[in-house]
């Protein structure tokens, strides 16, 4: 990775000048921040090339409306709004163009359960997919924001448009159903 | 506390501390609640190495560089294919084009408000002969006036277009002076409208066309 998160006040002077049309100071912005909206659109949508033209048409949006930005709100805030409404949009026209291969490598989890040990794009694809087969797209979003990037309940509850007790609910279902599904998808390994 | 109400604690995983001692005390005595609990936390280790290990964006660079490929085509097609709509209101936004407008806009509402002061001023000059044409007439003829509703049909033709002229019936039935300045222009009329007066003063009575007739020769005089 070799984004690093810029102090906000040097954030909001590359935006300001990307403003008036600085495609310099634009480029330093998504070089440092476009690793964060691949990150979310991978875990949400679980494949790479999906999660790159996400983040191509994010950035696109972003430039093209820089100039109604509202540096009340926080970049990252305002970034992952747009990558989780483009994230909808992919889900949306994937269910229509194809139906989602749900057979599991099963081989893909077991054994790993040291949470120091690290997993491979494929493997993390695999097993998003897996626990989170048959959430509904809400529920799922929420679990990656708050449980895999570690968001604010608040930042969750302003990037959704949800009030913070729907984003506490969402999240309380999603990660009863995923936890039930790593405890049946283990029990079934070790039969 | 039983074993259903063990396993749902713990699936949701937030536990009170009262809570967790009754928890504890269970599982030491529950070999089915405890094989549970081991899957949970084995599912935790589980999220926790997913939480961990971050996917790699490979090529990082060659996305930002095709993203800002994508923006500067796209403000090449900007500059050399703007919209009709981009083309006029960045016309209207040039300094020069706005000054212009403004000077037009001036230049209208200057002669409009100059065709309406001279307009003003024939009515004030009108108004000024028709008064001289009635103390003329006053002085020469009797105070035996014929009906004068006619003539309010006459100057609604003559003066139908002279929008300061907003007089009521009323006060042309009673002042003389002005219907006589009105038949002095009858010279200056339209062959149209003249035809128009004309087939008025056919329906005259005599009485009326000896007034009439009256009026026009003081106007000569």
């Amino acid at each position: 990775m070799n984004s690093k998160i810029i102090i906000e006040e040097e954030l909001l002077k590359l935006i300001r000048e990307a403003q008036k049309g600085d495609l310099n100071a634009f480029e330093t912005v998504l070089k440092n921040y476009q690793y964060y909206a691949y990150t979310v659109a991978f875990r949400v949508l679980t494949n790479d090339d999906d999660a790159k033209d996400v983040v191509q048409e994010c950035f696109i949006r972003i430039w093209k409306n820089l100039g109604g930005y509202n540096a009340k709100v926080k970049f990252t805030t305002w970034m992952y709004k747009i990558v989780i409404n483009l994230c909808y949009d992919k889900l949306r026209r994937r269910k229509t163009e194809y139906e989602r291969n749900e057979v599991l490598d099963e081989q893909l989890i077991s054994g790993k359960d040291n949470p120091e040990q690290l997993l491979s794009n494929k493997e993390q694809a695999e097993i998003i997919k897996h626990i989170s087969d048959g959430l509904p797209e809400k529920q799922r979003m929420v679990f990656v924001l708050r449980d895999l990037e570690e968001l604010t309940t608040d930042e969750v509850s302003q990037i959704m448009e949800m009030s913070i007790e729907s984003v506490k609910a969402n999240l309380s279902i999603a990660r009863k159903t995923i936890r039930t599904k790593l405890i049946k998808w283990r029990i079934t390994d070790e039969l | 506390m039983n074993c259903e109400s063990v396993k749902k604690m713990l699936l949701e995983g937030e536990t009170k501390t009262s809570e967790n001692l009754e928890v504890t005390e269970h599982l030491k005595n529950c070999e089915e609640c405890l094989s549970f609990s081991s899957n949970i936390k084995t599912a935790e280790s589980q999220l926790a190495m997913l939480k961990n290990s971050k996917p790699i964006l490979n090529e990082p660079e060659l996305l930002s560089l095709s993203i800002l490929n994508q923006i500067r085509s796209e403000q090449k097609k900007d500059i050399l294919q703007p919209s009709i709509l981009d083309a006029i209101l960045n016309w209207f936004m040039l300094k020069q084009v706005r000054l212009a407008l403004y000077s037009v806009l001036f230049l209208f509402s200057s002669l409009y408000f100059y065709e309406e002061a001279v307009a003003l001023k024939n009515v004030v000059a009108l108004e000024s002969n028709l008064n001289n044409a009635g103390q003329q007439y006053e002085a020469s003829i009797s105070d035996n006036m014929p009906n004068l509703s006619f003539f309010y049909d006459i100057y609604k033709l003559i003066a139908g277009e002279k929008k300061h002229l907003n007089l009521s019936k009323e006060w042309l039935v009673v002042n003389k002076s002005f219907i006589k300045g009105l038949l002095g222009e009858y010279n200056s009329l339209t062959p149209e409208k003249k035809i128009k007066v004309d087939e008025l003063k056919k329906k005259l009575t005599k009485e009326q066309t000896e007034f009439l007739d009256e009026l026009m020769n003081v106007k000569k005089n």
